[in-house]
């Protein structure tokens, strides 16, 4: 016990500057995120406005019962994730691509306009953006219809079908982040050290063999984090973009998990149960994030924590 | 790894002192206005009459909780008719004013904490589940009403509805509301006159009718530019059900009626309701019905009237001569362009168009409020006819005139900018839409228009409080049944589903329990009857 | 020198994906602003496609008319000025420890941090705690409660754990404490992820509104995403039926697609001007290397 201590009291006076630097934060961390978790609880009561976080009768897993026997449970599981997944499976390359052509560009004018324009989406906001696609996408007088009928195609009634539902979700998304998201990759790869690439040359290596064997390793480490942090928003679709887009015609692949608890909460504010399905999206979430990271750090000694 | 340790104990203790400081609101002082009150206003030998001042104190005050201006660039806080009514009735108001597109949003919260609330506060929602009733959040009215609710009695006198409508299911009420319309300018059908005159067209007064005159706009080339570019018919996906619905008896944007019997149906659980969906399958495979109904948006229909190219729509009524006829560059506003008409006659012979239930907005006295009785005057004094007068008509002499009774607008009152500025129709005080002003300001062949359609209005499913077991099979129920009930709709009218398994669509519901919520609302319904007797 | 076909195939590659992904993402752009600066007559007829029809200034003046706008800008430029500046300081003093490996307290706390990214309390909760701690309607509701994300802590301590432990050791050998290495030696050497994370901590308070929704009823206080909303989402049905027949003209006129556009072009702007100063501070230096498990 007092080898316990006095190695204790060693390490404290060791790293106490580390410590000192750290406390504000922990500070924060404590007030901000940690004290209002007991709220997790409401998931397990019938709330009473007013009363407090302890209030309300205990009803266990009411909430859970209800949501889990809804007979939309499953689709909304499906489209949760699929509509988090895909646009991180399709989308994760791109920046990364994008990144290395841009580094790649000798004309600065271009570079800077191309990087310049690219991230620009990410600013529009999603109401403008869904108006912009419900616009173009009209079967009766939108752009994309009044092409294909110049081309002898028959219009495609988009956002009424299910199965396109996906894709134009996706593929806004991927249209809106990716010049953004490839900031980071940018930094990285400019941070290399360009010793490696003079070697390189001289050896006679040519640019795509540069691009695999050179660049892509030395921003490996980037990427797995990006992808660990990622996979952190596996359950989170944004509410506000599939509720401008979506209508009952495409529920079926359209509705979402945070779009149905909006719809009840019309029916009567409910948080407890909204605190439920929060709580069983974390725990989902975590779970995933937590394999995830073990994979990683088997495989690549890299890891989150 | 003792220190961890104690960090973890110390933790802990601060959490449970931290929430159990939070929780209980009560131990919060109510809002920051109230330091200047004195208590006991009862002590007061001050009568209230009903009309300003409410109290003889020096210095009362209050903090009121509600919704700013729907207009950018108005506060409501420092607008003259709101300061008007304020000084008249002698008080002095704490605004918390919150933008209104947000406000359910952000008040929700607050009222969920529970926390510092103010003396009044105009409730996010209405309440219907008696959430915050129950919740005890705030006082109830009866005693205060009794003493001092003068204008208030003079309004339930007049609507025994209301009253009955803000009755709990134990004879308690516990809100003063803000009244809307309720039979004058409703949605209705809007057709494009020219194009009835071109094609030699007379108005539609049934179904069918309206559905050849569709079909004429789709193939005789009304708007005359030789080109087969019509949409015969144009309207917001959510109106829909709004404007077929009646035409089959039912009412299908406020999901539940009563008939005369005083029976409640869930509308999309009626026999009729097949019939509904029959013909709107016909419409779509006919294409007079576009193909995209289900996701069109308020702005291209304004953009198809600008372009010309649909004759027929479905909207609030205000759209037709403040929106919809200005769109055309040669509008005369002496004779409309797009124009109202009477509701159209299904099959059984029903024809009339849905109206909306008089609450639009309650407020609250919070149970934190040191000044309850002095919070009930003032928004009794805000229901009154003298505060009314200010909300429609605003300030006399200086936006209004009165000559014998009939008051007019001046050139200050119709200039739309100056008025908003004033603060008319104010949203945060309990004001009661009045038909004089709307029928002031819009063309005059719309405010003719809408006295003669007022006949063709039906009162839709009274507001009225849902007992516990009401409300929880309700929300337990309701969500997956409207998803399901929403996305049949779609597949019957699109033909995705056939109609000839509309049979099962109903055992469906059935097995959802639909049955039980529509036991739950005839209960309430009943409720409803009985209190006004 | 000689560029070999291979090599002349990767440049056209790169500049040909690059030119689509350009395209792409300027039409809609093109397109928000040719309507911002179109009249209202040619946008609801649907005539503009690229380029402005019938040029009129007259959505920017009434735009910019709104003292609304101005004060909500300042507000805007206030919360992302102080906020960033808070964060970064935050972010480091956060990140530098967790990256030092022999810091005994490292795992634990790295658990303690990350755990927070996937479970939270709820909205009532946290609403009571601000409440409480009386943030309600002060301009720090926007800056401290959001004082790092832990997202961005990652990002920057992996930053700090691939700089060469060597420089570290030479610097305690001169006598150096922590808090001088961070101050002195590892911020400089990070600086073009600081210069991302920047970024990242700028734009996330630019475009914050949901935090002002629920804290700050004082307009005064309001920043630009709110005024924004008010504008976007005005005119619908019910909220006309509300407001009394009068607004419906006029409510039309302010939030038609030309002023909704010019509020979106209004609000961009600032924004994206930062980016080119933001590029200066990607130069080469040490890689944002591994994280050591």
């Amino acid at each position: 016990m007092k080898h316990r201590l006095s190695t204790l009291s060693r390490l404290i006076r060791r790293d106490k500057y580390l410590l000192l630097m750290f406390a504000p934060i922990f500070v924060y961390y404590v007030v901000f995120l940690y004290v209002p978790m007991p709220g997790m609880l409401l998931a397990f009561r019938d709330f009473m406005p007013g009363q407090g976080v302890f209030s309300g009768e205990w009803v266990g897993l009411q909430w859970f019962d209800q949501f889990v026997n809804s007979i939309y449970f499953w689709r909304l599981l499906r489209n949760t994730f699929l509509l988090a997944f895909l646009p991180l499976l399709f989308g994760f390359s791109i920046p990364i691509l994008f990144a290395i052509c841009i580094v790649e560009i000798r004309n600065s004018v271009f570079k800077r306009f191309a990087q310049t324009v690219t991230y620009l989406p990410h600013f529009i906001s999603t109401v403008v953006v869904a108006g912009m696609i419900v616009n173009f996408l009209s079967p009766t007088d939108g752009i994309v219809n009044t092409m294909l009928a110049k081309l002898g195609m028959n219009p495609v009634n988009f956002m009424m079908e299910p199965g396109w539902f996906r894709t134009i979700f996706t593929s806004s998304d991927i249209w809106q982040s990716f010049g953004f998201n490839s900031i980071i990759y940018i930094a990285a790869i400019m941070a290399i050290d360009t010793e490696m690439y003079d070697s390189g040359k001289i050896d006679g290596v040519n640019k795509f063999q540069e691009l695999w064997h050179l660049t892509l390793p030395s921003i490996k480490p980037t990427i797995v984090i990006l992808l660990l942090l990622s996979l952190g928003g596996i359950m989170n679709v944004g509410f506000e973009k599939v509720y401008l887009l979506y209508n009952p015609a495409t529920y079926d692949t359209a509705d979402v998990l945070s779009t149905y608890v909006y719809r009840m909460g019309i029916i009567g504010q409910n948080y407890g149960f909204a605190t439920a399905v929060g709580l069983f999206n974390s725990v989902v979430t975590f779970i995933l994030v937590l394999t995830a990271n073990t994979l990683t750090r088997r495989l690549t000694k890299m890891s989150l924590w | 790894m003792k220190i961890t340790g104690a960090s973890k104990i110390a933790l802990t203790a601060w959490l449970a002192v931290s929430l159990a400081g939070c929780s209980g609101g009560a131990g919060t002082t109510a809002g920051n206005g109230n330091s200047a009150a004195p208590e006991g206003e009862s002590q007061s030998t001050y009568t209230y009459t009903g009309s300003g001042p409410v109290t003889d104190q020096k210095d009362a005050r209050l903090s009121i909780l509600a919704t700013n201006a729907w207009t950018t660039n108005v506060d409501l806080s420092t607008a003259a008719i709101v300061k008007q009514v304020e000084s008249n009735a002698g008080v002095s108001v704490d605004w918390d004013l919150i933008p209104p597109q947000n406000y359910a949003d952000a008040v929700s919260p607050r009222l969920a904490a529970g926390m510092d609330l103010p003396d009044i506060v105009y409730l996010p929602d209405q309440d219907q589940l008696m959430k915050y009733i129950k919740s005890g959040l705030f006082l109830s009215l009866d005693e205060l009403y009794d003493k001092y609710g003068v204008n208030l009695k003079k309004i339930y006198e007049k609507s025994p509805a209301i009253k009955a409508s803000l009755t709990t299911p134990d004879g308690k009420m516990y809100y003063v509301l803000q009244q809307t319309l309720t039979r004058n300018y409703m949605p209705l059908f809007m057709i494009n006159q020219r194009w009835l005159s071109k094609l030699k067209l007379q108005e539609p007064t049934t179904l069918d009718e309206f559905t050849e005159m569709l079909r004429k706009f789709k193939s005789e080339d009304p708007n005359g530019n030789g080109k087969a570019d019509e949409i015969p018919l144009s309207m917001e996906a959510k109106f829909v059900p709004m404007a077929f619905g009646p035409a089959f008896g039912l009412d299908l944007s406020n999901n539940f009626y009563a008939d005369d019997q005083g029976k409640v149906h869930f509308s999309y659980y009626e026999p009729a309701y097949k019939d509904y969906l029959t013909y709107l399958n016909g419409l779509y495979k006919e294409g007079l019905l576009t193909v995209d109904y289900a996701s069109t948006t308020a702005d291209q229909v304004t953009s198809r009237i600008s372009q010309d190219v649909t004759g027929a729509t479905f909207n609030f009524s205000w759209y037709q001569s403040m929106v919809y006829s200005p769109l055309f560059a040669d509008y005369d506003p002496s004779e409309p362009i797009f124009k109202g008409i009477p509701p159209l006659k299904g099959p059984y012979g029903d024809a009339f168009y849905i109206g909306r239930t008089p609450v639009s907005g309650i407020f609250g006295i919070s149970k934190n409020s040191k000044n309850p009785e002095l919070a009930f005057k003032f928004l009794d004094y805000g229901v009154s006819e003298e505060a009314q007068t200010l909300y429609t008509w605003g300030i006399k002499d200086d936006t209004y005139t009165e000559q014998n009774g009939a008051k007019t607008f001046t050139e200050n009152g119709k200039n739309n900018e100056y008025i908003q500025k004033l603060g008319i129709g104010p949203v945060n005080l309990p004001n009661i839409q009045s038909t004089d002003a709307a029928d002031a300001t819009v063309a005059p062949w719309h405010a003719k228009l809408d006295k003669e359609f007022e006949q063709y209005v039906r009162e839709p499913f009274p507001f009225v409080y849902a007992l516990s077991d009401e409300a929880s099979i309700e929300s337990t129920t309701m969500p997956d049944v409207t998803t399901y009930v929403q996305e049949m709709n779609f597949k019957f009218i699109s033909g995705e589903a056939p109609l000839d398994k509309f049979d099962s669509y109903i055992q469906t519901l059935k097995s959802m329990n639909i049955e039980q919520v529509i036991a739950g609302r005839q209960a309430q319904y009943d409720r409803y009857m009985a209190a006004q007797k | 020198m000689k560029t070999s076909t291979s090599d002349r195939s990767f440049y056209l590659l790169v500049h040909l994906f690059t030119l689509i992904a350009v395209l792409v993402t300027l039409y809609p752009f093109l397109y928000v602003v040719s309507v911002s600066f179109s009249s209202v007559d040619a946008i609801e007829k649907q005539r503009v496609f690229f380029y402005p029809v019938e040029f009129t200034l007259s959505g920017y003046k009434m735009v910019l008319q709104y003292r609304e706008l101005w004060v909500s800008f300042y507000n805007t430029a206030w919360y992302t000025i102080v906020g960033t500046l808070l964060n970064i300081v935050a972010t480091c003093m956060a990140a530098f420890p967790l990256s030092r490996a022999q810091f005994f307290l490292r795992r634990k706390l790295n658990f303690f941090i990350a755990f927070t990214m996937y479970f939270s309390g709820g909205l009532i909760p946290a609403y009571m705690l601000i409440t409480s701690l009386g943030l309600y309607n002060s301009r720090w509701v926007m800056v401290l409660p959001i004082l790092v994300i832990t997202f961005n802590v990652m990002i920057c301590r992996s930053a700090f754990e691939s700089i060469p432990n060597e420089i570290f050791e030479s610097a305690s050998i001169d006598g150096a404490n922590e808090l001088t290495m961070l101050y002195r030696l590892a911020v400089p050497i990070i600086k073009p992820t600081l210069a991302v994370l920047t970024l990242y901590y700028a734009v996330y308070h630019w475009n914050n509104f949901f935090t002002a929704l629920l804290y700050l009823g004082k307009q005064d206080l309001q920043p630009l995403q709110m005024f924004l909303r008010r504008v976007l989402i005005m005119a619908s049905p019910e909220v006309m039926q509300k407001m009394g027949g009068a607004m419906t003209s006029n409510a039309l006129a302010v939030s038609s697609l030309q002023v909704r556009y010019v509020s979106i072009v209004v609000s961009i702007l600032p924004i994206i001007t930062i980016y080119p100063f933001i590029q200066r501070y990607f130069v080469k230096g040490i890689t944002l290397g591994a994280v050591k498990g």
